[in-house]
């Protein structure tokens, strides 16, 4: 165990270094000048070298890179350029991901909580008319994209039936719980869609694959209904490919995040993103690369540590 | 062939089965797996099953307690467990048995246990549903019950999953689930293949041993003849999906009468041998059971076939010399001749 433990976590930092050094590289390629960016209109030469002196910008690549592994290691994230001028990038974090978080984690918990029941339920008959119309409701569901999905949701759950808040009213958690929750639900259910038909599919397929294995028939003997033989006996051997693309999804969430909080005026994560490439901040930039690595990552460690817990005849290993 | 089960009067039946046939749909036509099965079992007795491969073994005794998915499947004929029908009745009335009355422990225990609960769980759950316990004492008997099925520090192993368990222990976790809520009837489809040698005596053992505490009546479905010789009191010998020889077990071996049945003991090395002999050195193939030929099943294998054989199919018949040893052959072996019909 312990030895499985350090093996993942030599793994996981290695990643994490790759990660950083080609993004580091990348972005450096990107089109824009973050000087340009940054001076805007007070762009002088003398302001120019100024500034590029001030924040390592003209020192070579692997010194400039080396230079942010050492802050970055000692938690020194320094400061953003140029989407919040002079404000400290570990700020910026701390205040924009819990939105994003709080939304990704509750698109899963409604992916997964109609993924679930619907599975359960149209496995009784496979290619039953349930199992087919259901098919082609999540199908149609992972088509519509989330730019088209938040303002209909808006559209009906806010302005006609009016039982959401509408665009604009975020408050954190700690302000008003409630509040927090209730404007939370129209982007989680906006975003859950895309979720919505790969868990559905996958845990379908193992489930209708389970049910023909012998511990089914050995369950009906012992005088089980086949309601508890689903829910008990073939739901969780049946969760190893739905929670492992649970985990996957997770990394893909980005752009809809983006969409539903630019569309609901969501204080974001994905905002910061999208900015910091727009602007060329290449420090907050580089904040956010190795955010969105350090949580797809930890999640698939998560997931991996999970699976043979969820499935004891999964090795560690 | 109902004059099978009425010249049985013995009042104590428990299963009772008349012309049950099964037949699946499949992509190349209908297969009919079990054809036209009568047979009855007393209580307290043990029925063994052989067969080679396919032969139909494995439908016949599910059949017979209502075990099989009911989706690419039709039956007919009547089976009875205690007089209760289980052919062609609603899924809830089976669910009254199963469990309680009739019980079935399967060939691989790897695969017929739920690998993701654990073995007290499984046990526990039987109990709770058929015998309404609660949850604490479940969980007792869970434990008392591998305790009376040989495993050893049963707490701790109760609390296993069956990955962690050897294949003998997992056999043993079955037969407990299997025995839980005091069924009457078993179904043991090869108990013990894939068991080593020693471990399958012992298992065996243990089956009878339960058996006799509580006048348990079984089906043994088996390969091995060796099983077969010493721990049934009857005899089926199945080829393609029919019953061709029937017999009290030491009548057979004294003096079997199909040919079937003879090859199936010659190509035993010893009666006594205790491994799993699959049953597969008789020449040639079972027939194709979509398109079954016409006459005896056997005959294009059977090194007595006259012409009679690939015309006419032979019906289950008793003997003259034992009324309850039955064939379906026409020229049987050791002096059998069929009895005349109204006898
Ligand atoms: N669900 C099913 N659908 C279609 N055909 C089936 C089905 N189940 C069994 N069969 C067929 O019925 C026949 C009898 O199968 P069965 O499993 O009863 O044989 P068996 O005597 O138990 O063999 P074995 O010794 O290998 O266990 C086989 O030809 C098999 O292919
Ligand atoms: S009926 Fe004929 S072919 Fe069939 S087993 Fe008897 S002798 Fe052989
Ligand atoms: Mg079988």
């Amino acid at each position: 165990m312990a030895r499985y433990l350090f093996r993942r976590v030599i793994a996981f930092c290695l990643i994490l270094l790759t990660i950083s050094l080609l993004s580091f590289w990348l972005m450096r390629l990107l089109p824009g000048d973050p000087i340009v960016k940054h001076l805007g209109t007070s762009y002088t030469t003398e302001n120019a070298q100024a500034f590029a002196h001030q924040v390592g910008l003209d020192k070579g690549f692997f010194a400039q890179y080396f230079t942010w592994l050492g802050h970055t290691l000692t938690g020194n994230l320094g400061y953003s350029w140029n989407v919040s001028p002079n404000t400290s990038i570990s700020e910026i974090l701390s205040k924009t991901l819990p939105p994003t978080i709080e939304i990704a984690f509750f698109s899963q918990v409604i992916a997964l909580g109609i993924s679930i029941p619907a599975s359960v339920a149209v496995v009784r008959r496979p290619n039953g008319k349930l199992d087919r119309a259901t098919n082609v409701l999540m199908l149609s569901a992972y088509s519509i994209p989330t730019l088209i999905a938040v303002p209909v949701l808006t559209l009906f759950l806010c302005v006609r039936y009016n039982v959401l808040p509408g665009p604009s009213s975020w408050v954190s958690f700690a302000e008003d719980p409630i509040l927090n929750l209730r404007v939370c639900v129209l982007p989680a259910l906006a975003i859950s869609v895309a979720s919505l038909a790969g868990h559905f599919r996958f845990l379908r397929n193992d489930m209708i694959i389970n049910l023909q294995e012998d511990f089914v028939v050995m369950a009906r003997s012992k005088g089980l209904t086949n309601r508890r033989i689903l829910w008990r006996h073939v739901l969780r051997p049946s969760s190893v490919t739905l929670l492992t693309s649970v985990g996957l999804t997770i990394g893909g969430l980005i752009v809809g995040l983006f969409v539903a909080e630019v569309y609901l005026s969501i204080p974001g994560f994905s905002t910061q993103v999208i900015a910091s490439v727009d602007t060329s901040d290449y420090g907050l930039l580089q904040a956010c690369i190795m955010t969105i690595a350090f949580i797809v990552i930890s999640i698939q460690l998560i997931v991996n540590f999970l699976l043979p817990i969820i499935d004891p005849r999964i090795a560690r290993d | 062939m109902t004059t099978v089960t009425t010249r049985q009067v013995a009042s104590d039946n428990i299963v009772v089965v008349e012309n049950l046939s099964t037949t699946f749909a499949t992509p190349r036509g209908s297969l009919t797996a079990v054809n036209n099965v009568s047979l009855t079992i007393q209580r307290g007795m043990s029925l063994g099953i052989v067969g080679e491969s396919g032969s139909g073994k494995t439908v016949l005794s599910r059949s017979i307690i209502g075990l099989l998915p009911p989706s690419n499947m039709t039956q007919t004929g009547s089976a009875t467990i205690n007089g209760n029908q289980i052919i062609g009745v609603a899924h809830k009335e089976l669910l009254k048995l199963w469990g309680s009355e009739v019980a079935m422990i399967f060939q691989d225990p790897m695969t017929a246990l739920t690998p993701t609960r654990r073995v007290g769980d499984q046990i526990a759950e039987s109990l709770r549903i058929n015998l309404k316990m609660s949850k604490k004492d479940a969980k007792a008997k869970a434990i008392d019950l591998l305790r009376q099925v040989g495993i050893p520090s049963p707490e701790r192993r109760s609390r296993a999953y069956p990955n962690q368990l050897s294949g003998g222990m997992r056999q043993r976790v079955m037969i407990a689930i299997a025995i839980a809520c005091g069924p009457e009837f078993l179904v043991a489809d090869e108990p013990t293949t894939g068991l080593d040698v020693t471990v399958q005596a012992q298992v065996l053992d243990l089956i009878s041993e339960l058996r006799r505490e509580a006048n348990l009546t079984m089906i043994l479905v088996t390969h091995d003849l060796g099983v077969v010789a010493t721990r049934t009191d009857n005899v089926a010998v199945m080829y393609a999906g029919r019953i061709v020889e029937q017999a009290p077990t030491k009548e057979l071996f004294a003096r079997v009468a199909m040919p079937y049945t003879k090859g199936l003991l010659d190509s035993t090395p010893r009666i006594d041998a205790p491994s799993h002999t699959r049953l597969s050195s008789i020449e040639g193939r079972p027939p194709d059971l979509v398109n079954p030929p016409a006459g005896c099943p056997f005959a294009p294998r059977c090194t007595l076939a006259q012409d009679l054989c690939h015309k006419e199919a032979p019906a289950l018949v008793a003997s003259t010399l034992d009324p309850d040893h039955l064939f379906a052959c026409h020229y049987p072996l050791n002096g059998h001749a069929a009895q005349p019909q109204g006898a």
